[in-house]
């Protein structure tokens, strides 16, 4: 949990609540490793943040997490957005187990990618089995494939996926 | 008021419902606090926030596919630990654990598509759903004949879909279990709620363009036996492509 906390604030744009039941809530406006906004509790800033993480290790019971889109000043690039509609998913993904929502958010946040650094997708086709995952990729545009396996990965290695082989 | 015959303390009636499961994801979707109450086979599911905690009598109700009477009465905090207070409520943790006990559902509506005829029944949000994430897949798809290309992904017997329209921005997410889809949620960019159940077919089957289909297996399904309104049947019958309902 605390370290996927950690992960949403060093890969995402999001804005946050957290809430232990019958415990402390706050919320936190956090963008690509930056801690925008931060309150739990009574606290703010940096220290809100630590004392919600230690807070969060030492709470063994299930944690609200709810995800909004940062506010609007901090959320200027489109990249950025791809990354945190998967990161946001996945997170919640360690509160419950996987959904096929969670997959298909991976699956377009990995695409959007491609589209944003300038590849018009042309065919695709994706199965995994076991950690390994076999991509079928077809696109307009000038990506090399260890740049595109690269992508893939960070957006499906939450999922347990480890390589990715042409297929 | 009806309230006033039921109990003076229990709180207040908000809606009448027929279908049982039409009332319990009401309940869900708006987060209730209070009770959904069956006046025959008699039945009382205390709910919280939408979660069920309790229910006691007779869970036959939810193998009646109609008529039956329904109201959801909302409470406050006193009035709700006032009537779990009552000695014959069993105790729920989840939609699941109450989904689990009931054996049988009947199921009033569906999607005739090319002349078949697939139920469906909300009873999970598709997205609650846990898949095997060890063994799944996704496919960009060109598709021009809607009908045909959700026919052939309807046909599975047991498969969980997230469905993407590039073109025109949609996103319908589905859970067949045994050959009857058990969840179906359309979003749409316009759209504030989500629409659920069969009319979630109503916009995709005219929807041609670009779809990313992701697919996997749901890790388990609930042990129901679904029991198909014969009244859609006959319905179907009549229907090439469509939603039919009871």
């Amino acid at each position: 949990m605390v370290s996927s906390m950690q992960k949403i604030k060093d890969s995402s744009c999001v804005k946050i609540e957290v809430e232990i039941p019958k415990g402390k809530r706050g919320s936190f406006v956090v963008c690509n490793g930056t801690i925008h906004d931060a309150k739990w509790g009574e606290l703010k800033g940096e220290e809100a943040w630590r004392k919600m993480l230690d807070d969060l290790k030492s709470s063994p019971k299930l944690v609200n997490i709810l995800f909004y889109p940062p506010p609007e000043e901090i959320s200027l690039l489109e990249e950025m957005s791809a990354d945190a509609l998967v990161s946001s998913d996945v997170a919640s993904g360690y509160v419950a187990s996987y959904g096929i929502v969670s997959l298909g958010k991976a699956v377009l946040g990995f695409l959007h990618q491609l589209e944003a650094l300038g590849a018009d997708v042309r065919e695709f086709r994706l199965k995994v089995d076991n950690g390994t995952a076999r991509l079928h990729v077809e696109i307009l545009g000038d990506i090399p494939w260890d740049r595109i396996v690269e992508i893939a990965l960070r957006y499906l290695s939450d999922f347990g996926i480890e390589r990715i082989l042409p297929g | 008021m009806m309230v006033m015959d039921i109990c003076w303390s229990c709180g207040q009636l908000t809606h009448k419902y027929k279908n049982m499961l039409n009332a319990l994801n009401y309940a869900r979707s708006k987060g209730l606090k209070g009770k959904i109450s069956v006046k025959w086979p008699t039945l009382d599911i205390l709910m919280v926030d939408g979660v069920p905690i309790a229910y006691k009598g007779d869970l036959t109700a939810f193998s009646i596919g109609r008529d039956v009477d329904i109201s959801i009465i909302e409470m406050s905090d006193p009035e709700l630990i006032v009537e779990s207070n009552d000695k014959d409520y069993i105790k729920l943790d989840s939609i699941e654990s109450l989904l689990s006990l009931i054996k049988e559902v009947v199921v009033t509506e569906g999607v005739v598509l090319e002349g078949i005829l697939f139920p469906v029944i909300h009873l999970f949000e598709p997205g609650s759903v846990a898949v095997d994430d060890k063994k799944w897949g996704s496919d960009l798809l060109v598709v021009d004949t809607p009908v045909l290309t959700l026919k052939d992904l309807l046909m599975a017997d047991t498969m969980a879909y997230n469905i993407v329209s590039v073109t025109d921005r949609w996103v319908l997410d589905i859970v067949i279990c045994n050959k009857v889809v058990i969840g179906a949620s359309l979003s749409m960019p316009e759209q504030v709620e989500p629409i659920t159940g069969a009319d979630a077919f109503n916009y995709p089957i005219e929807s041609p363009g670009k779809w990313i289909v992701t697919h996997a297996k749901p890790l388990s399904c609930p042990p129901i036996n679904f029991k198909i309104d014969r009244r859609i049947v006959e319905k179907a019958k009549n229907v090439v492509t469509g939603v039919v309902k009871a």
